[in-house]
């Protein structure tokens, strides 16, 4: 794309009346790689009323799918709407291996509820470094719900003793109900030995 | 296959594809299953769905769910959709007019293989409409081969068994063994080459009121499948129908089409 089309799209994208539009400006910005391009995509996904509009901005997001749209992302996990963080989550799933560094530094996050969100885009990640880092998480998280989603995604994604002893750990760790009922069925899906 | 392994893997298979397998699908899972740990050298379920799993370049999940989706095409199949689309999606866009001059009704069959959905829609709307409202039929696909064999129309009985008798005899002609679409349904059917994924191609495709996209979504990635979608709602009309596999979901692809509740089945609407 160049330089006069980009500038045009953005404008296209954030003051255009007419839905098609801006769904389209924001589909056609996928041809650009720029970091203005990320930066005005993002920033325009939470207040696009258009759910349609938000829906071609995360395709367009994935599909420019650079180390900017990865950091973006990262900030989007703070919104206060909810379909923004989903959003954010998935676009960091998707883009998987770009993803991992970033992930790994929101793991470590004060915030419990982005470690919840960092957490969710581990358990859709294909690198056995996932697993590793959800096992500690479960081991040394300090929030019951944090180190809960974390045994949701290992009983999927743990295969070793070492996973059952962990979960088993956090369980009699916390003393909590429903980490207790989520320990259950991921032990299930593990398998007893 | 414990019932663990299997709520375990159908899981990830409906994260991963919308596609969801109720729990009297054990046994059809189960043996496709056993059938790639096999084909891969495994024999344990949970080392074989690790491996599945963690395997980057997504090979081994297509093969399976090449296998757990294998469908032959045949005319009318997913019959209550079918029904549903005849009896109660068409009239009520035909209600829709609202006095003014009726218009052409426009379905889209995409990713249509060898034509028989797209030629069963066409007998449907020629028998719904009894011609008195000008329709057509566009039908997709990207692999031009199939293509050429879906304009020549010829079918095997196998691929006719569900075809109502009056409809056989009204709308095929039979060649020895084998059933050729008549000349009037097969020039109101037009087959295209197109990539859903190429987008000034789909954006060509516009002003339908229904698109039957059945069993397709389920080869593409995640981001793929949500860009087709995006193609898709700009080619409906307003209040227009996506029709999928009946065991898809388009709500694990996208939020933006609404359901909405028929007799027969539960359709997209955008």
């Amino acid at each position: 794309l160049r330089v006069e089309e980009v500038q045009s799209l953005i404008r296209t994208l954030n003051e255009h009346p007419e839905e098609v539009e801006r769904y389209r400006a924001a589909l056609d910005l996928a041809g650009s790689k720029d970091g203005y391009v990320v930066d005005c995509l993002a920033a325009r996904l939470p207040c696009e009323p258009s759910r349609v509009v938000q829906e071609a901005i995360v395709s367009a997001l994935i599909s420019i799918g650079t180390d900017e749209v990865v950091e973006r992302c990262a900030g989007l996990l703070r919104s206060d709407d909810a379909y923004v963080r989903n959003a954010a989550v998935e676009i960091l799933q998707v883009l998987e291996e770009r993803s991992l560094k970033v992930v790994q530094r929101l793991l470590e996050d004060a915030d419990p509820d982005t470690r919840l969100l960092a957490v969710n885009v581990l358990g859709e990640l294909r690198c056995r470094e996932a697993v590793e880092w959800l096992r500690r998480m479960v081991a040394k998280d300090s929030e019951v719900n944090v180190v809960a989603a974390a045994v949701e995604c290992l009983g999927e994604m743990g295969l070793r003793e070492e996973d059952r002893k962990t979960i088993q750990a956090a369980v009699e760790r916390f003393q909590d109900p429903y980490l207790a009922f989520a320990a259950e069925v991921a032990l299930k899906k593990m398998g007893r030995t | 296959m414990r019932l663990e392994d299997f709520i375990k893997l159908r899981d990830y298979v409906y994260r991963k594809s919308g596609v969801y397998f109720d729990e009297n699908k054990l046994y059809y899972v189960e043996k496709r299953v056993e059938a790639r740990m096999k084909a891969t050298g495994h024999d344990d379920f949970r080392t074989y769905f690790a491996w599945m799993r963690f395997d980057t370049s997504g090979r081994e999940f297509q093969e399976l769910m090449n296998l757990l989706t294998v469908n032959e095409t045949y005319f009318f199949r997913e019959y209550h959709q079918l029904k549903c689309f005849a009896e109660e999606v068409i009239p009520e866009i035909l209600g829709n007019k609202n006095g003014a001059a009726p218009r052409r009704l426009r379905v889209w069959s995409a990713g249509c293989s060898t034509g028989e959905e797209a030629y069963t829609l066409a007998i449907i709307l020629k028998e719904m409409t009894g011609d008195s409202v000008p329709w057509e039929v566009y039908a997709t696909d990207i692999n031009t081969e199939v293509l050429e064999l879906a304009k020549v129309g010829v079918y095997e009985r196998r691929a006719v068994r569900e075809v109502p008798e009056v409809y056989l005899a009204r709308y095929f002609q039979p060649v020895g063994e084998q059933f050729k679409v008549v000349p009037e349904l097969r020039h109101r059917v037009k087959f295209y080459h197109l990539n859903l994924l190429d987008r000034d191609g789909m954006r060509a495709m516009k002003d339908f009121d229904a698109i039957f996209c059945r069993n397709v979504l389920i080869y593409f990635d995640d981001a793929s499948r949500r860009e087709v979608a995006l193609y898709f709602y700009e080619a409906l009309r307003p209040g227009g129908y996506i029709f999928l596999g009946h065991s898809e979901s388009m709500s694990r692809i996208t939020p933006i089409f609404k359901l909405k509740k028929f007799r027969e089945a539960i359709i997209y609407q955008k």
